[in-house]
């Protein structure tokens, strides 16, 4: 199920709120649960069981390691298991048909590849339920002995199908200890209401604009149409992606839940590092702590700076204790957004830029003018757009060429007309980039007048927007996420 | 404090309660849509009910609601300053919508269409008349276009050549596009169309009837003055205009024209056979109500939408012309309110089957077509074979290929466009397999053709007697039937093939 | 051990005021990248492991903090 959809907005979510909050305490978990389960398996009935599978696995894994804490060869035992299947099944479904494709036309040999279909969601659940196991190892929360709210913590709605990664420790104590206030539920539906704006108003019309420019004919790409291209892309991604995770923590409010935010106005960033600190940063998040840090800690790690220190000296060795860790995040970033070789180039692609702006890069771009490191964020995040949009070296190559200057010349009428018909959306999507709305309502409560027209106004705007964006609901026939198949 | 705990509340409630308004108000519906899918569901078609539900449901939806969200979306287009409705479906300019579908169908089947009604007519000295609609952006009808829209939706170079192939001693033709002018008062001006809609407003159709009227020679033109009729006007959205709602263009104004004299028409169904004895309004016009809203589709209260032709005796103008009017909607009214001039004027819709063979050529004093783009790839000159024969003389298999050489041993000219091909019976019945012609051959009288099936996909079973007979698509079958078991399965070998 | 710690870590990272808040990881001063070099020198210099679970806010808020644990680590 999507949450831009009339059976989500006008069925599900009704009898949902109205069975949560008609429901004692003592069910409401459970109907939650029951709830998320039936909104997965509208869209994948036969993954459903998988997902129950997965959720059993992992309790009882979490059980043994905080029975046995005293036994290294249990909790170690236990930690293969759950590593084995959760990243097992997530390599079979995501990258098994990937790597066998890649092993055929390597070796020449002829292997049938199986046709495996991707379970929607299975890269945020897998990752939520590893970083359960590995917060009850570390022992950053308690075990959670009761399997129906580990379940809810893996299978719940809001954030089952396209996050953000809720690290079990930030919810721990929320899942039998929230209240649901007014407060809450209001800030929660006004966050719904942004993020379902976002999604079905812009995300559509940058969707639109992005297919025009990268449906255009090899050769007939011009100047003006591939920046256009790249930046549409790049908004489309951001009012989607944004938008799905205002909307997630939006319904997560509405039923007493207080997720971490997972994006903060990346497109403001003035380093890469910064950036990745604004955009999903759940992922980054994640990442951080159940790889970067392990990684960095191992024993191996430990042994090769060693002998790193002995022979280059110990400056290099900090260099480098860092570098290899981010290389390896960065390329399992990379290659968690998606089995293609495109994600793969995208992973080589920030690893370098990570590791340049440590080793120093970062100091020289803070000399430069505010407006020259913004400058530089852009077209690194272009650049990285255009390497995920493209499906062939040939084609990121000849969109490259014409972005240089080098295509079809500056502009042709095709351009200019995708121009013209939606150049106030997309200044009012730059716009939106950047914390304005916060700024203008600070403004706005400073006075005393525009502070009282903003009581009423906030209440009627929202809903205003809210039935805006269900007229462009309604009067469409599909709308998909595009982080859906994650 | 209290203050916004009120505020917060009543958002809550208003939010939450628009919802479950939409959801209540609707559940009837939407039951009935789960009963009706989820009838036979399985585990196995669970999802792929499940991804139609949601287009299903907005079907299902309320009309008034679907309405208000169809005018709040146009609102919203029209404040965002978008240009491009939907994904490239209209384009809005100038307060009016124009379609992005230019739909070119091909052109030179439909000259070739033209030059077989001439060839019709030119036996029985009836008259030809060819009515041109203006393009969307003919010169002089300045809309303020985006240069890439006026070049990909300009069919004037499309319509020249058709006009320019029209034989100029059998034709008279009428190219509206040389009356469009912003001055002289015989003309037509950039608001000849609807706003809203594909189609002509009522006055400009008027200005049509009356150079029609001309052009027959009809002497009696009192009926052309509107006081003769009761005008009735009413609000109306178009159909391009649904999408956006009322508020982005506003609405536009129907205007009909009730006779107030008398009138007596029969009405005759070709297809059907049916007749009806009544007024203008029984018979020509649909009946539609003189005080409808602004969604009822006023272009089709004339002639009877969907039917391939329809002829309309006038019983008080016995010595009258007798017109066949072949024409899509674009040419409606002007043919209805022709019929009040007129003996008899036979409508033909080709877009439902309408063609020539259905008339009685001789009849009509003149053929009237009106057409405009989109329309080209319809189908209504006589097309069908006369004293058409064929032989088979030689069939057999190359690799997967069936070949089978034929002779046309009739008369007329065999090609695709006429749906001449070979069809495949099986024990007698034909099974709806087709050989055809490669497009752009013609198989001249004496001339022989190989025709190639590839029958690797299907299957054969040796049980069955196969044969293979030529045919003209939905006229007639023709020449010789002859039997190809014995090629498909060749002697002494009985298996299955596939 | 504090004052050893601060001149150490002042040394090796000469943009970073470890005495600017109590909440140095906590207020974003410190980030991923840096914690991790930060761990690199505390373990070369004081000849330490430090371990995964070790990586908290706790532990790295402060100078006092950092200089407990590495104390805890050395027994």
């Amino acid at each position: 199920m999507v949450f831009s959809s009339t059976i989500f907005l006008f069925a599900f979510l009704p009898i949902c709120l109205l069975g949560y909050y008609l429901l004692d305490r003592k069910f409401k978990n459970f109907f939650l649960l029951l709830m998320s389960l039936l909104f997965y398996a509208w869209g994948e009935p036969k993954f459903v069981l998988l997902l129950l599978i997965s959720i059993c696995v992992n309790y009882v894994v979490a059980r043994v390691i905080d029975a046995r804490r005293d036994s290294r060869f249990c909790t170690n035992a236990a930690m293969t298991v759950m590593l084995l299947w959760n990243f097992g099944l997530f390599f079979v479904f995501k990258y098994l048909m990937f790597t066998m494709n890649n092993l055929n036309a390597l070796f020449h040999t002829n292997w049938n590849v199986p046709n495996i279909a991707l379970p929607i969601g299975i890269s945020f659940f897998t990752f939520q339920a590893v970083s359960y196991v590995m917060d009850v190892k570390r022992k950053n929360c308690e075990v959670q002995k009761n399997i129906f709210d580990l379940a809810l913590y893996i299978a719940f709605f809001p954030q089952l199908v396209a996050g953000p990664i809720v690290r079990y420790s930030t919810i721990e104590k929320q899942l039998r200890e929230r209240k649901e206030t007014l407060d809450l539920f209001y800030s929660g539906t006004k966050r719904f209401i942004v993020g379902f704006a976002k999604k079905i108003i812009m995300a559509n019309f940058f969707g639109i604009i992005t297919d025009a420019a990268f449906g255009v004919e090899n050769g007939e790409l011009t100047f003006a149409m591939a920046w256009l291209g790249g930046l549409g892309y790049s908004l489309q991604l951001y009012y989607d992606f944004s938008g799905y995770s205002d909307m997630a923590i939006g319904l997560g409010r509405m039923f007493g839940f207080e997720f971490e935010e997972n994006f903060n106005y990346p497109y403001i960033a003035k380093s890469i590092r910064e950036y990745w600190r604004r955009w999903h940063i759940s992922l980054g998040a994640w990442f951080r702590e159940y790889l970067f840090y392990p990684v960095t800690t191992s024993k191996w790690m430990a042994k090769l700076n060693k002998r790193i220190k002995n022979k280059f000296g110990f400056k290099v060795c900090r260099k480098v204790s860092v570098a290899i860790p981010l290389f390896i995040t960065w390329m399992a970033t990379g290659i968690w957004h998606g089995a293609t070789w495109n994600y793969v180039i995208w992973g080589f692609y920030f690893s370098f830029l990570i590791i340049l702006e440590n080793l120093g890069f970062d100091k020289e771009l803070g000399k430069i003018p505010k407006i020259f490191q913004h400058l530089y964020v852009t077209i690194i995040m272009l650049i990285a757009r255009i390497i995920v949009r493209t499906s062939s070296v040939s084609e990121f190559a000849s969109y490259m060429k014409a972005m240089l200057g080098f295509g079809n010349g500056f502009t042709n009428t095709y351009t200019n007309y995708i121009w013209s018909s939606y150049l106030f959306v997309i200044v009012v999507g730059v716009v939106f980039c950047i914390p304005v709305a916060g700024w203008l309502r600070k403004k706005a409560e400073t006075y005393v007048i525009t502070n009282r027209m903003l009581f009423i106004l906030e209440p009627v705007g929202y809903l205003a927007l809210f039935i805006v964006a269900v007229s462009f609901m309604v009067n469409s026939s599909y709308n998909p996420f595009i982080y859906f198949n994650f | 404090m209290i203050y916004r705990k009120i505020r917060n509340i009543c958002f809550i409630l208003l939010f939450i309660g628009g919802i479950l308004w939409i959801f209540i108000t609707n559940s009837n519906a939407f039951i009935k849509l789960f009963n009706e899918n989820y009838q036979y569901v399985t585990f196995d078609n669970f999802e792929n009910i499940n991804s139609s539900m949601d287009a299903k449901l907005q079907d299902a939806l309320d009309n008034k609601v679907k309405r208000s969200m169809q005018d709040i979306l146009g609102l919203t287009y029209k404040l965002l300053k978008v240009d491009v409705i939907g994904e490239f479906e209209y384009y809005y300019c100038d307060n009016r919508l124009f379609s992005l579908d230019k739909n070119m169908s091909n052109v030179p089947e439909y000259i070739s269409e033209l030059k077989e009604l001439e060839k019709e007519v030119e036996v029985y000295g009836t008259k030809l008349i060819y009515v041109q609609v203006p393009d969307y952006c003919s010169e002089g009808l300045d809309y303020e276009m985006d240069e890439y829209v006026r070049q990909s939706i300009d069919t004037n170079a499309e319509i020249d050549q058709i006009i320019e192939s029209l034989d100029d001693n059998l034709w008279n033709c009428f190219d509206m596009r040389d009356y469009i002018s912003n001055e002289n008062q015989d003309s037509i001006t950039s608001d000849f169309r609807f706003r809203t809609d594909g189609h002509m407003t009522t006055e400009t159709e008027w200005w049509l009837l009356s150079h029609i009227v001309d052009m027959l020679e009809i002497e009696n033109k009192e009926k052309l003055d509107w006081n003769c009729y009761e005008i009735v006007t009413n609000d109306f959205l178009g159909n391009f205009g649904r999408s956006v709602g009322k508020y982005m263009l506003g609405l536009d104004k129907f205007v009909r024209l009730y006779p107030k004299y008398e009138t007596n028409f029969c009405e005759t169904n070709l297809s059907t056979g049916q007749r009806k004895i009544g007024t203008f309004e029984e018979t020509v016009m649909n009946g539609y109500p003189k005080t409808g809203d602004a969604y009822t589709y006023w272009v089709t209260d004339y002639f009877s939408y969907g039917q391939a032709g329809i002829t309309y005796d006038n019983l008080l103008n016995e010595e009258g012309l007798n017109i066949l009017f072949i024409c899509d909607s674009i040419g409606y009214r002007t043919a209805s309110y022709l019929s009040l001039f007129v003996d008899s004027i036979t409508i033909l819709d080709p877009r439902f089957g309408g063609k020539t063979e259905m008339v009685w050529m001789p009849y009509y004093d003149y053929v009237i077509v009106m057409t405009q783009r989109g329309f080209w790839d319809c189908d209504f000159s006589r097309n069908l074979l006369v004293d058409a024969d064929a032989k088979i003389l030689d069939s057999y298999m190359e690799e997967n290929q069936l070949c089978v050489k034929v002779k046309n041993t009739g008369n007329g000219i065999w090609n695709s466009r006429i749906g001449v091909g070979l069809s495949l019976w099986a024990d007698g019945k034909d099974t709806g397999t087709r050989m055809y012609i490669e497009n752009g051959i013609e198989i001249k009288p004496q001339e022989e053709y190989i025709f190639r099936l590839d029958i690797s996909k299907l299957s054969f079973s040796a049980q069955i007697t196969y044969d293979l007979q030529m045919l003209q698509e939905a006229y007639q079958y023709f020449g010789e039937r002859k039997g190809i078991n014995d090629i498909i399965f060749p002697r002494g070998i009985e298996e299955e093939i596939n | 051990m504090e004052k050893k710690v601060l001149e150490l870590l002042s040394d090796a990272f000469p943009t970073i005021d470890f005495t600017a808040s109590e909440e140095l990881v906590d207020d974003g001063i410190l980030d991923s990248l840096t914690l991790v070099e930060i761990i690199s020198c505390l373990s070369m210099e004081f000849e330490i492991m430090i371990p995964y679970e070790e990586i908290i806010p706790d532990n790295f808020n402060s100078v006092v903090a950092i200089a407990r644990m590495i104390e805890k680590l050395k027994k």
